[in-house]
């Protein structure tokens, strides 16, 4: 290794390459904020791009895409409650309460420096224990990604403990919508009601896009305010964000980078259940849960720094064993065959050049992510000072053209109609658009991977219980998703008896730090 | 003055559209838009973009790439076929996916609703174990399999996809009862050989050589060997007789103009013969095949018997 | 809202999407019916027990009535309205026509401008074209993702 580090850090201060990674970030950002537009589009846009450049410019600027495409999400999260990619849905829970309020840049500063944190924590991992990592990400197979899956749907028990059988109903039907299209076990077409489109299934992105951002268009309209959110920029800000993820936060910080890095080298897994399942633990562990969903600084630093360390995670089995960890590493990976790179253990020796300058630059591109981020935000928050009507037909035009763009399909514009209607309507009522959204995300994941475990107990002539208690992993993985649905019984005891024991004074805030 | 040159301006303008709109027109006129029936970044696009990259050597217009993907393929492939035979809509097509959809999901085309322009890819499936193993060739696996009824796991993309054919194909002919597990991708399927959720995996070359350095590849079933891997040695030499490939062709709509099949099929004929493309597709790791467009077509027709019958025997379609 | 319809309204919600799910849920056979099955019938009986619920509280009525928000319904109505018809009129008349046109309208009817009437129409058209320029700019020419065709542009 030690070989491959000066050149490899030559690499880096090459102007050409500085000018990538900066153009890669603001270009991943912008791709990133705007509803409909993601990290993998955002990639694999520009992978002829790279076709032209050396191998080495070539995956800096598409691993500074990711990057900044995965934290630019946030910022539509906090402004206008609009996951900018699927990762950042938990976002919304606290970012949006916090620029409803009239802290929009508090909430911009700690997504941004808490995505960068974890970023670097994800890069750690990679360039540290790739090997041992990539070994155990291959135990999750079919049994333990269900579980896991199962372990982050759990969370709609914790985030809508106050109206559990609603939370749960949203959920299921997110599920059952996402059942539509091709059946991922046996191949035939479900729910089409005759319509042939509908085989292709409801498409993730356009059903959050109508869930999150038209219904937000619709309640917005239907406001009566001017603008989006007041808000006025507190000077200082930035120094005061950090300084209290530095003191307050480190845990939350630490603990939501690790499970980002491990969730996101599972082939399975990527950054929509890392962020949930972060922040889950976050308010789990938390001694006042009750403050998450109005605009916590911990929820949002744990579901920021958790989807961004997932990067690094998703491209340790990538690089070692060429089995992407997420959607955007497999186009990355198509792009590193297409040069001839062959993935495996051995672009750590062989072609160690390119990886430890790979690795470095997404140590780089975290660190410039800092100052490009914070330029870019200054300039997204100015939206709030826009009249709100113009904002949200704009909206409207974004989310139409966003949602084309996914498959070139009028269906995935009328799925965003269809769903921001009910999105707007069930919120009215008080039914769960996060928890439908958790839904159609993990539904196929949850079908496909039982799918696998009826497939594997016909092989050991037992059932699927049989495949469940065969792996310590998956019994772990039971227990924790047991103790997830406990947790919010527990906690609604936990304030009842606090409600009743006093009222006196201020909660102590140093708990557990 | 200024009024005449308008005049004269749209004139001229009104001649170039009636030159261009007139049916003599050399074709191709106007760019070509090309049907990608998957995402972005996979391994169908690489490939056609190898092939873009080429096109422009031989041929004055651009192909414009349009991303229709969903239903594994299904909605673009749709897409070829219900598109205006002028020519300017081609796509690329995977068998045995347009064989296997309208058969299975009744898939609005058949394999007569296109006219086939040539063959670019012919990826062989392979027999893939992971390095440590116990398996060591072919013949143990399937020794195995006969005296432990159920017991070997086999990973596959599908179902209903070539690799399942593949399987039917086995079981039937050497009478031994397996477990499929089923994958969403090839990704997917790589990770659980390597993780030991499944024993041996039923896979193209094409996805398994991503992951060359922790598997070991024990058979090949192709008609020959491949220049990818010239020491793994065919099925048949191993005396089992099994070929099974997934092959990437480019296809018009049914009833496209005859000078236009006859332009593409001359441009596609010169790319697949250029040095530099075939060089590309190695690095790749395509395994490159030409056919041209009738011999294809004969291809095609011939494995829709086999795999119709195929299915029919293993009660998936009536 | 109050409470009680509230339950009511997202039984009814959840139900009715059962519903229309449950023909063909029947229809499935094997593995695929799994899921669905499970699924329907858990929403039905769930639907039922909101409803339910919502009654009692509705008839018990000791709950007063919540007030949120205030809201424009025939804004509301006027947005979604507009949007429907922008996506109908996408791909005839083109992106970038319909969306022009859509931005020029919603903006002219939903937002009450404090200066003459000229002066917001003005402003209305640079905001449409505006949109309209970036939007072909960052889409088309810097990403080169394609927007709906149509007869026009």
């Amino acid at each position: 290794m030690t070989e491959f580090i000066v050149p490899a850090l030559g690499h880096l201060i090459e102007p050409w390459n500085i000018i990538l990674m900066v153009a890669g970030l603001t270009g991943g950002i912008i791709v990133g904020a705007l509803p409909g537009l993601t990290a993998t589009m955002g990639v694999a846009l520009m992978v002829p791009a790279t076709f032209a450049m050396n191998p080495t410019s070539g995956l800096i600027m598409l691993g500074a895409i990711y990057v900044g495409a995965i934290y630019g999400g946030s910022n539509s999260a906090v402004l206008i409650c609009t996951p900018g990619t699927p990762s950042s849905v938990a976002t919304t829970f606290d970012g949006w309460p916090m620029c409803k309020a009239g802290r929009a840049d508090f909430g911009l500063y700690t997504s941004l420096v808490s995505s960068a944190f974890g970023g670097i924590i994800g890069t750690v991992g990679l360039l540290f224990l790739a090997a041992p990592l990539a070994r155990f990400a291959l135990n999750f197979g079919g049994p333990e990604n269900f579980w896991l899956c199962l372990f982050g749907l759990s969370t709609i028990a914790v985030m809508s403990s106050d109206n559990m059988m609603k939370g749960v109903l949203s959920g299921a039907f997110g599920i059952l919508i996402s059942t539509v299209g091709l059946d991922p076990n046996a191949g035939i077409p479900r729910f089409t009601f005759g319509y042939y489109p509908l085989v292709q299934g409801i498409e993730v992105i356009p059903a959050m896009i109508g869930l999150f951002s038209f219904s937000q268009v619709l309640y917005l309209i239907g406001s009566h305010k001017p603008f989006i959110a007041e808000f006025t920029p507190t000077k200082g800000a930035f120094m005061q964000v950090t300084r209290e993820l530095a003191t307050k936060c480190k845990v939350v910080l630490m603990r939501s980078s690790l499970i980002g890095t491990l969730v996101g080298m599972l082939p399975g897994a990527g950054g929509e259940i890392a962020s949930i399942i972060a922040y889950n633990e976050s308010k789990r562990w938390d001694k006042h849960p009750e403050k998450y969903g109005k605009g916590s600084i911990e929820g949002l630093a744990s579901s920021e720094s958790a989807n961004n360390a997932v990067i690094g995670g998703a491209l340790i089995p990538m690089l070692t064993l060429g089995i992407p960890g997420s959607a955007v590493a497999a186009v990355i990976l198509g792009a590193l065959m297409a040069k001839g790179i062959q993935p495996g253990f051995k672009v750590f020796t062989t072609t160690g050049d390119l990886a430890y300058a790979f690795i470095f630059s997404q140590f780089a591109v975290n660190l410039l992510m800092l100052p490009v981020g914070y330029l870019l935000a200054k300039v997204m928050a100015k939206l709030l000072s826009i009249r709100l009507t113009f904002v949200a037909i704009a909206i409207v035009m974004l989310s139409v053209i966003g949602s084309y763009a996914i498959r070139n399909n009028m269906l995935d514009v009328w799925i965003v109609i269809i769903f921001g209607v009910i999105g707007y309507f069930a919120s009215r009522v008080s039914l769960d658009t996060g928890a439908m959204a958790l839904g159609i995300i993990l539904g196929p994941m949850i079908e496909e991977n039982l799918g696998k475990c009826v497939d594997i107990s016909k092989s050991l002539d037992g059932s699927v219980f049989d495949v469940f208690f065969a792996s310590n992993i998956t019994i772990i993985l039971m227990l924790m998703t047991a103790l997830s649905f406990v947790t919010p019984l527990i906690m609604n005891k936990r304030k009842k008896r606090r409600n009743a024991a006093c009222a006196c004074g201020t909660p102590k805030e140093d708990g557990h730090a | 003055m200024k009024k005449r040159f308008t005049l004269r301006l749209l004139l001229a303008f009104l001649l170039i559209i009636s030159i261009s709109g007139a049916a003599y027109a050399e074709y191709p006129d106007s760019p070509i838009n090309m049907i990608i029936a998957f995402s972005a970044g996979g391994s169908s696009d690489v490939q056609a973009r190898i092939t873009q990259k080429y096109w422009n050597k031989y041929s004055k217009q651009r192909l414009v790439f349009v991303y229709k993907p969903g239903a594994g393929g299904a909605i673009g492939f749709s897409e070829i076929a219900l598109a205006k035979p002028d020519g300017y809509t081609i796509g690329g097509l995977n068998v045995p996916h347009i064989i296997l959809q309208p058969l299975v999901q009744r898939a609005p085309f058949s394999i007569d609703s296109f006219e086939y322009i040539c063959q670019a890819v012919n990826d062989p499936q392979v027999v893939a174990v992971r390095k440590d193993s116990k398996f060591k060739s072919v013949k143990e696996i399937f020794a195995f399999a006969a005296a432990n009824p159920k017991k070997l796991r086999i990973g596959l993309v599908g179902p209903n996809s070539g690799h399942h054919l593949m399987f039917l194909e086995v079981i039937e002919k050497f009478k031994f009862p397996a477990s499929p597990v089923f994958y969403k991708g090839s990704a997917d399927q790589n990770a659980a050989l390597l993780g030991g959720e499944v024993d041996v995996m039923f896979g193209n070359l094409n996805d398994v050589m991503r992951s060359r350095d922790e598997l070991n590849i024990l058979g090949i079933a192709s008609e020959k060997r491949n220049a990818f891997v010239p020491e793994v040695k065919t099925m048949r030499e191993l005396g089992f007789d099994v070929v099974s490939y997934i092959r990437r062709a480019f296809a018009a709509p049914k009833g496209v103009d005859k000078k236009a099949l006859a332009y593409l099929t001359d441009v596609f004929k010169k790319i697949a013969a250029d040095p530099g493309y075939l060089a590309d597709m190695k690095k790749a790791g395509q395994p490159e095949e030409y056919l041209d467009g009738s011999a294809f077509s004969k291809v095609v027709h011939d494995q829709y018997q086999h795999d119709k019958a195929a299915l029919q025997k293993a009660g998936l379609i009536k | 809202m109050h409470k009680g319809v509230s339950d009511i309204a997202a039984g009814g919600f959840i139900g009715g999407v059962a519903l229309l799910f449950l023909p063909e849920t029947i229809a499935l056979e094997g593995v695929s019916a799994v899921l669905p099955k499970l699924l329907v019938f858990g929403m039905l009986l769930g639907s039922a027990y909101l409803i339910a619920l919502g009654v009692v509280r509705k008839v018990r009525s000791g709950e007063a009535e919540e007030e949120g928000e205030p809201t424009a319904m025939s804004r509301i109505f006027i947005i979604g309205a507009g949007s429907i018809a922008y996506v109908l009129a996408a791909p005839v008349l083109g992106f970038y026509v319909s969306s022009f046109t859509f931005l020029f309208i919603m903006a002219t009817i939903l937002l009450k401008h404090d200066g003459s009437k000229a002066k917001a129409a003005v402003l209305n058209v640079i905001f449409a074209v505006l949109m309209c320029l970036v939007v072909w700019g960052g889409f088309d020419v810097l990403l080169s993702v394609p927007t709906p065709p149509g007869i026009l542009f």
